[in-house]
C-alpha cells in the first residue's frame, strides 16, 4: 500500500529523497524532518530548525522540542515513513523517529542529532556539527565546468567548541547547489547534505552547465546508450538536459540526479553517426533551451580510448612564425629513458607556461618512481608509448605513441621540458621527463594546448590514476595542512601546491617564491619547534632561502607557506 | 606566467646597463586587473605596469645610472610586481618610452654573479 503523507513538508522531504539515487534518512537530514513536525503555531520551520541545532542541545531536548509541535497526522506520516518508505535509515535517526511516535525509548547513546546548515548564505555557510568536526564542501553548480569529482571537496571551516561553524567558499552565487559533509578527527564522515545557496544576490542569473566531455554515446541494437564517463558531476542537480537528434529532430528531456548525473539506463533514439544537440536549463534561465551547449556525435558503437596514435604536437604559439611554421627545429634524441631511478631532481621545466606539469611529475617521481617507470616504455621500432589515465580513471587508460624528436634551441638543448643532472645533448640526455611531456602535448593537441596554464592536481590524477582533490591554503591553516601533507606523504600519495595569481605578484618579489606558479611538495619537517614544508621549484633553480645550491629544493616555514601559497593539490 | 627566467645570454645583448639597486618609491601603478582565485597555475595573466624609483648602490656595467643616484625606470606589464624595499640586480635597457627593467622577474631573474659573468663574457663593462 502506498504512503499517504498529509504534511506538505514531510511530503516534500519524501519526494526529494525519492529523486535521489539512494534514498536515506540520516542523522543529518532527519533534522529537516523534525523541524517539519515540530513547527506549528508555536514556531516556524526555520525557528524550529535553529532550536533543534542549538549548540549544546541534548538528544532528549531535541525529542522534547520535536514532540511539542507533533500533530496526529504528522505522527501517522512518521509511522508510514518508518514502515513503508523502504528508505535506508541511520540507526540514530531511526531510533529518534521511533521515539517520536512512542514506539521505542530514546537511546541517548546515539547523541544529539547534528550537522545542519542554518540560515542563508549571505555571510557564508553557517551551521552546526559536532565540536571539532571539519566541514567539507563542493559547489555542484560550478563543478561540471571545472575538473572536480563529487568528492573533490574543499575544507570551508571547523565546528567550534559549541558546535557552530561558519565557512566560506569562493565564487558561490545565488542558487548554486552546495554539497557538504562533516569529517570527524578519526576520518569518519557524515552523510552528504545538499543546500541551494540563497540570500547572496537578488536573483540567480547563471544558467546551469553541462559538461559534454563527460558523456559517451554508443549505438546499440535498441538505440543510443548514454554514459556518464566520470565520477565528476555532469551538470547541476535538478537541471533539465535536452538531447535533440539533429537528423530526426526527436527530443529527449532528462533531469540531472542529485549528484549531477544522468538517470540510470538512459537511451536516446538514433543510430551510429547521429549527432545530438545538447542544451540545459536550471528552470530559471535558458528555459526554452534556445542556447545549445554543444553537440555529441555517436561513434561506431565502441567506446574507450586505447592505443591513440596522434600526430606530433605543434609548438606553442609563441614559438610559431606568422605563416604557422615553427621557429625552432626538431632533433631526434637517442639517450636512455632512465639513467637511474626517477627522482624530482630529473625534471626541468622548459620555456613554456606549464609549471603544473613538471611540478606534478616531480611529485610523483618523489613518492612513486615506479609509477613513472610503468607509464613509459620503449617499443621495438624505436618509438615510445606513454600511458595516462583519462580523468584519473584507471579503467580509461590513454596510450600515446610518439617518437623522440624534440624542439631544440640553436645550441642544441631542448626548448621545452628537459632533464637535469646530466647532459642535455641529443645523444645522452635522460629522456623520461621530456618524452612524457611531449606525449601529454600530443594527447592534448599541441604544446600550446598545455602551455597556457593548468592544474598539477589534474596531472597527478592522470598519471597515477586516482581522483584529484584540493585544499585552499590560507593563514591559520598551518596545522591542518602540515598534518595533511605529512599523512599523504606517509601514504605515498603525491602532493603539489600552487601560489597566488599574477594580481598578487608584489607579494613575491625577493621571497624566492614566484606568483602563478606550481611547486612539488616533498614533505614536512619540524626544526627547533617550527614547522616547515619541503618544496621544489620545477625550474630546477630559484628558491627561497640560501642553501648555496640553487637547485630548486627548499624548505619554507609553514607560516610563510600559508601566506604565499593558494592551493594544495592532493589525490583522493 | 611562471615560465623560468630567460637564459641571461638571450637578454643581455639588448641591455644597456645593470645595477644593484633598491626600490625606494612606486611612482606610478597602472590599474591591476583582478583575477579570480584559481586552481590552475601558469595562467596567461600579468601584473600591471609600474614606474618605480631605484636607488643605485652599485653599477655592474653601463652608463644609464651612477652609484648613489636615484633613477626612474619602467617595470613593464609581466610576471612580477615591485614594492618599496625590493632590491637586487636590475638589468636595464633603453626604449622609446624610457629605461625599462629587463628579465622576466626583474631583480629575481638572475643572481648578481650570473649578470657579472655574462656581462664580462660579452665585453660589457
Amino acid at each position: 500500500m502506498p504512503m499517504r503523507i498529509a504534511d506538505s513538508r514531510i511530503r516534500s522531504f519524501v519526494e526529494t529523497q525519492k529523486a535521489t539515487t539512494a534514498p536515506k534518512i540520516s542523522d543529518s537530514n532527519v533534522i529537516d524532518l523534525l523541524a517539519a513536525v515540530g513547527d506549528g503555531s508555536r514556531a516556524t520551520f526555520d525557528k524550529m530548525k535553529a532550536d533543534l541545532t542549538k549548540p549544546g542541545i541534548t538528544r532528549a531536548q531535541q525529542l522534547e522540542l520535536a514532540k511539542s509541535g507533533l500533530t496526529r497526522s504528522e505522527k501517522s506520516d512518521i509511522g508510514q515513513l518508518l514502515d513503508k518508505s523502504g528508505f535506508a535509515m541511520d540507526p540514530g535517526a531511526k531510533n529518534f523517529l521511533e521515539a517520536l511516535i512512542d514506539r521505542a525509548p530514546l537511546q541517548e547513546t546515539f547523541g544529539p542529532l547534528s550537522f545542519a546548515v542554518t540560515g542563508d548564505q549571505k555571510n557564508g555557510i553557517a551551521g552546526t556539527a559536532k565540536a571539532g568536526e571539519v566541514i567539507e564542501a563542493i559547489n555542484l553548480s560550478t563543478a561540471p565546468s571545472g575538473r572536480l569529482h563529487l568528492a573533490d571537496t574543499m575544507v570551508i571551516g571547523t565546528a567550534d567548541a559549541s558546535g557552530k561553524f561558519l565557512g566560506t567558499m569562493p565564487d558561490v552565487k545565488e542558487g548554486d547547489m552546495i554539497r557538504l559533509r562533516a569529517r570527524a578527527a578519526d576520518g569518519s564522515t557524515s552523510d552528504w547534505i545538499t543546500i541551494q545557496a540563497k540570500g547572496i544576490e537578488t536573483r540567480d542569473t547563471r544558467n546551469a552547465v553541462v559538461n559534454l566531455e563527460r558523456v559517451d554515446l554508443a549505438a546499440t541494437a535498441d538505440g543510443i546508450t548514454v554514459t556518464h564517463n566520470t565520477k565528476r558531476p555532469l551538470s547541476e542537480p535538478g537541471a533539465q538536459i535536452r538531447f535533440v537528434n539533429a537528423r530526426t529532430g526527436e527530443k529527449v528531456d532528462v533531469t540531472a540526479t542529485d549528484v549531477g548525473s544522468l538517470p540510470a539506463g538512459l537511451k536516446l533514439p538514433g543510430k551510429a553517426g547521429d549527432e545530438f544537440k545538447v542544451s540545459v536549463s536550471d528552470g530559471k534561465n535558458n528555459v526554452d533551451h534556445a542556447a545549445v551547449t554543444g553537440t555529441l556525435k555517436v561513434p561506431g558503437g565502441t567506446g574507450g580510448i586505447v592505443g591513440v596514435d596522434l600526430p606530433d604536437p605543434k609548438m606553442h604559439k609563441d614559438e610559431m612564425n606568422a605563416d604557422g611554421t615553427p621557429k625552432f627545429k626538431l632533433e631526434r634524441f637517442t639517450g636512455p629513458l632512465f639513467l637511474n631511478e626517477p627522482t624530482p631532481g630529473d625534471v626541468r621545466q622548459g620555456a613554456i607556461g606549464n609549471c603544473y606539469f613538471p611540478a606534478a611529475l616531480a611529485s610523483v617521481a618523489h613518492l612513486n618512481p615506479q609509477a613513472i617507470k610503468d607509464m613509459i616504455k620503449q617499443n621495438p621500432d624505436g618509438t615510445y608509448t606513454v600511458r595516462f589515465f583519462e580523468n584519473g580513471n584507471r579503467n580509461r587508460p590513454v596510450e600515446i605513441k610518439l617518437d623522440s624528436d624534440l624542439y631544440v634551441r640553436a645550441w642544441g638543448g631542448p626548448i621545452y621540458g628537459s632533464s637535469l643532472g646530466g647532459s642535455t645533448s641529443k645523444e645522452s640526455m635522460e629522456l623520461w621527463y621530456p618524452l612524457i611531456e611531449k606525449a601529454y602535448a600530443q594527447w592534448k593537441g599541441s604544446y600550446d594546448a598545455i602551455g597556457n596554464g593548468g592544474s598539477a592536481g589534474r596531472v597527478m590524477s592522470e598519471v597515477v590514476g586516482r581522483s584529484q582533490g584540493y585544499e585552499w591554503v590560507s593563514p591559520g591553516s598551518e596545522q591542518r595542512l602540515f598534518d595533511r601533507i605529512k599523512s599523504d606523504i606517509a601514504r605515498g600519495v603525491p602532493v603539489a601546491a600552487g601560489t597566488h595569481g599574477s594580481d598578487q605578484a608584489s607579494l613575491y618579489t625577493n621571497t624566492g617564491v614566484y606568483a602563478n606558479h606550481a611547486y612539488s611538495v616533498l614533505g614536512v619537517e619540524e626544526k627547533n619547534g617550527e614547522k616547515f614544508v619541503k618544496l621544489r621549484n620545477p625550474w630546477g633553480q630559484s628558491e627561497a632561502g640560501n642553501d648555496g645550491k640553487n637547485d630548486g629544493f627548499f624548505s619554507l616555514p609553514m607560516k610563510d607557506f600559508t601566506k604565499l601559497y593558494s592551493s594544495l593539490y592532493v589525490l583522493n | 606566467m611562471a615560465k623560468p627566467p630567460e637564459p641571461i645570454d638571450e637578454v643581455l645583448p639588448a641591455a644597456d646597463s645593470a645595477v644593484l639597486a633598491k626600490v625606494t618609491r612606486i611612482v606610478e601603478q597602472a590599474p591591476q586587473q583582478a583575477y579570480e582565485r584559481s586552481l590552475e597555475t601558469s595562467l596567461p595573466t600579468t601584473a600591471a605596469k609600474q614606474v618605480v624609483e631605484l636607488e643605485v648602490t652599485k653599477v655592474l656595467f653601463g652608463q644609464l645610472a651612477k652609484s648613489g643616484a636615484k633613477v626612474q625606470v619602467i617595470k613593464p606589464e609581466g610576471a612580477y610586481a615591485l614594492r618599496e624595499g625590493n632590491q637586487g640586480p636590475f638589468v636595464l635597457g633603453k626604449t622609446d618610452a624610457g629605461v625599462e627593467i629587463l628579465g622576466r622577474y626583474g631583480p629575481d631573474t638572475w643572481p648578481e654573479a650570473a649578470v657579472k659573468q655574462a656581462a664580462a663574457a660579452l665585453g660589457k663593462h
